[in-house]
């Protein structure tokens, strides 16, 4: 089997046990890798009974076919599970170079069963697998663990996922830091390794030679698409900004950045753009495997308040959060931030939004500094969005309930509706009043509130793929069409993992296909792939109550505003009439057709 | 009374375009503190245009100081290029000069967050080409 290893590595934390599993062929060319194939081999292993924070909640690391080989950002991996966050199906891609080291191991995943009764770290060094006392680490924050671990296993460069002191105290939307700051951020996944007591894995492999079906084609095929993609807009403009130039662009195309949930006058995020981070505090560059454009951005702040050291910088969504949403332009502030959500193990978009909804419910009167311990936040300073990072990580009095996400946090003060989330995952950083697309996209994500199953604010700032149907003129235009057929784009690119910031096309996935696994994919056998991933993730859904009355936008960002979104309010209903019927699902209860199901094979579960 | 028009590409199409641009108070403003020069490029669609034509300009703090038509030797600091038929719709308003990069109708090269850093005085300039009286070679 060209690409795959062909067995995934099985470890129980409870029984100690170790042991691998075949990998089954027809599932891989049904369902590709990554969060597709996961979903498919969860989707024997989790119902409705599941408790995601028990110990019969599985974790499945699931690579890609392209992992490992030089397929050009194809060596991501995805972190699947059921969401303590959500309730629902979790996939979270995370980059850096684990995935490959899983691959260079033997293995195209790692599943793992069960739960610890005491800290624990796993090892992979190819096929010795151990399981080792993790009781040193635990209390530690994710820079210690890893520099710890490194030392420990004598691996400098081995593939290193962790959970910092958030994910102990199984924060709802802890997160798991992966190598150089990537992170499997979204969901909660943190918070189930921290029910399994698993503190870390370390994988280290050696074969480093993924067989594919034509190398040589595959080299000459790669060298003309990095040539053909350096050209891109989308490809500079994240290797010399980072994410965080998605601020730079936005401003250029719309007069300022298109998300505004809480803060409530118009922000100008010059001082903390992409562009900023570039004249001020940055002194390096990172890239995950295989990866030409290099967004990770390496900051360096030594004296003052902020002081950071050598760090990561802010990328898009914590810039986001930490700077936009709580009208903060001090970009050193912004960095110590950042770093501090790193260390803690939080999702930047998840911590960062129930921050700015306490800062927002605190300075509309909605709530007082006795409901905050005492804490009295003020639009533009950080040091009070610092003290609940804390706060929520070690789950301390008021951070308690904002550990539970902002739904719960808003549920308890009577303010629901103004929780910027949709099944209970906060928006990312593209305001569904400025991109119409992204409402749909977000009422309809398998994860709730997720702007990687349907990128569209790229569609609709002009990034189109016309071989897959995928333009959109208008911004504001009805696009849940043109978003179902980038959700099934995206649900093949999240599962051959090929990273959404490498502007690949449809046509150009088809060619991979065929040179790294030898399989000819017709562009339309690739559509019905991409459907097949998606309609299953919502059949795993369905078997937890998910319908359709979870798909709505909360009262918060269906308020029209002034500025850059034109004052355009997304018609969801007329969003969710048009998906439906080109998905031919039922608009009621949320249920794919039979006859759907039997044209995707998967009628029989 | 009949418009003076200039045709695009042509030497008097740019000089009448520099005479514009360093008429315009609002450009120089935008443009103050701008360094940079560039060229824009027409490239060959084998209908309207066999070769690639190009036109150069030398943009500095606020004024246009040399515009003229430009050879495959000539190299600038921003190199900015699409077809006849996605220039016309550029100059007639009907594609954003960065929504046109980001749908791959334009290609820029040179410093993306140099020219983030100059929104209004890039829209300054194609405006300013917008207003230049303008015949198209395939008219």
């Amino acid at each position: 089997m060209f690409g795959y290893r062909g067995k995934i590595l099985t470890v129980d934390l409870t029984s100690e046990e170790i042991s691998t599993t075949p990998l089954d062929e027809k599932q891989a060319r049904e369902f590709i890798g990554g969060a597709g194939l996961a979903c498919r081999i969860l989707y024997d292993l989790i119902d409705e009974n599941t408790d995601p924070l028990g110990p019969d909640n599985p974790l499945l690391f699931l690579t890609g076919p392209f992992c490992g080989t030089k397929v050009p950002t194809g060596s991501k991996a995805s972190l699947c599970s059921r969401s303590p966050q959500t309730g629902l199906w979790l996939h979270s891609t995370f980059g850096g170079h684990l995935g490959a080291d899983i691959k260079f191991a033997g293995y195209d995943g790692i599943l793992i069963q069960g739960a610890s009764k005491s800290p624990k770290y796993l090892l992979v060094e190819d096929d010795v697998v151990r399981i080792q006392d993790a009781s040193h680490l635990w209390g530690t924050d994710t820079e210690v663990v890893w520099e710890s671990l490194k030392k420990e296993t004598g691996h400098k460069v081995a593939g290193i996922a962790r959970i910092g002191v958030a994910g102990e105290n199984l924060v709802k939307f802890a997160s798991v830091v992966i190598d150089h700051h990537r992170a499997a951020g979204r969901g909660g996944l943190g918070a189930v390794f921290g029910s399994k007591k698993l503190k870390a894995i370390v994988v280290k492999g050696t074969d480093r030679k993924v067989p594919v079906a034509d190398e040589t084609g595959l080299n000459e095929y790669v060298t003309a698409l990095n040539e053909r993609k350096q050209e891109e807009v989308s490809f500079n403009l994240y290797s010399e900004l980072g994410t965080a130039g998605f601020v730079d662009t936005a401003t250029m195309m719309f007069g300022s950045m298109t998300a505004g949930y809480y803060q409530v006058p118009d922000f100008d995020a010059y001082n903390i753009s992409g562009a900023s981070v570039k004249e001020s505090i940055l002194v390096g560059k990172t890239a995950c495997y295989r990866c030409p454009i290099g967004c990770g951005r390496v900051i360096k702040i030594d004296e003052g308040k902020y002081a950071t050291g050598k760090f990561s910088g802010p990328e898009l969504e914590v810039t986001g959060t930490m700077g936009i949403q709580l009208m903060n332009d001090d970009l050193h502030a912004l960095a110590y931030a950042s770093k501090q959500l790193d260390l803690l193990g939080m999702d930047f978009i998840s911590a960062g939004n129930v921050v700015a909804f306490a800062y927002y419910l605190y300075n509309e009167g909605m709530i007082t500094s006795d409901d905050l311990d005492g804490l009295t936040p003020q639009w533009g300073e950080t040091d009070t969005a610092l003290k609940l990072l804390d706060k929520i990580a070690s789950r301390e009095g008021v951070g308690d309930i904002m550990a539970e996400g902002s739904l719960a946090f808003g549920e308890k003060f009577g303010k629901v509706t103004l929780a910027a989330q949709v099944n209970g995952l906060d928006l990312p950083q593209h305001d569904p009043r400025g991109f119409s697309g992204m409402a749909i996209g977000y009422m309809t994500s398998p994860r709730g509130a997720c702007h990687m199953t349907a990128d569209m604010y790229n569609v609709q700032m002009g990034v189109s793929d016309e071989s897959w149907g995928v333009v959109s003129e208008d911004r504001f235009e009805n696009a849940a069409v043109i978003t179902a057929r980038q959700q099934d784009f995206r649900a093949i690119t999240n599962s051959a993992l090929i990273c959404n910031f490498y502007p690949i096309l449809g046509d150009e996935l088809a060619e991979l296909f065929k040179m790294v696994v030898g399989w000819d994919i017709p562009l339309d056998e690739l559509k019905l792939t991409g459907e097949r991933i998606f309609t299953l993730m919502r059949l795993f859904n369905l078997r937890f109550g998910y319908d359709t009355s979870n798909e709505f936008l909360p009262d918060i960002v269906m308020r029209p505003l002034e500025g850059q979104t034109e004052g355009f309010v997304p018609d969801t209903d007329a969003q969710l009439d048009a998906w439906y019927d080109y998905r031919n699902w039922d608009r009621t209860t949320g249920k794919p057709s039979d006859e759907k199901l039997r044209k995707l094979g998967l009628h029989s579960l | 009374m009949t418009e003076d028009k200039k045709v695009f590409p042509s030497p008097e199409w740019i000089e009448k375009y520099v005479e514009l641009l360093n008429s315009n108070p609002a450009y120089k403003e935008a443009a103050k503190t701008w360094e940079g020069d560039f060229i824009f490029q027409i490239d060959p669609d084998g209908v309207i245009v066999k070769e690639p034509i190009r036109f150069y300009l030398d943009l500095w703090h606020g004024d246009c100081r040399e515009g003229r038509m430009a050879t495959e030797d000539d190299d600038a600091e921003f190199l900015y290029q699409g077809t006849y038929e996605n220039w016309k719709k550029l100059l007639n308003g009907e594609i954003d000069p960065i929504r046109g990069i980001m749908s791959r109708k334009f290609k820029l090269k040179g410093s993306m967050s140099k020219v983030m850093r100059a929104t209004k005085a890039a829209s300054e300039l194609v405006a300013t080409a917008a207003r230049v009286p303008t015949k198209f070679i395939d008219e």
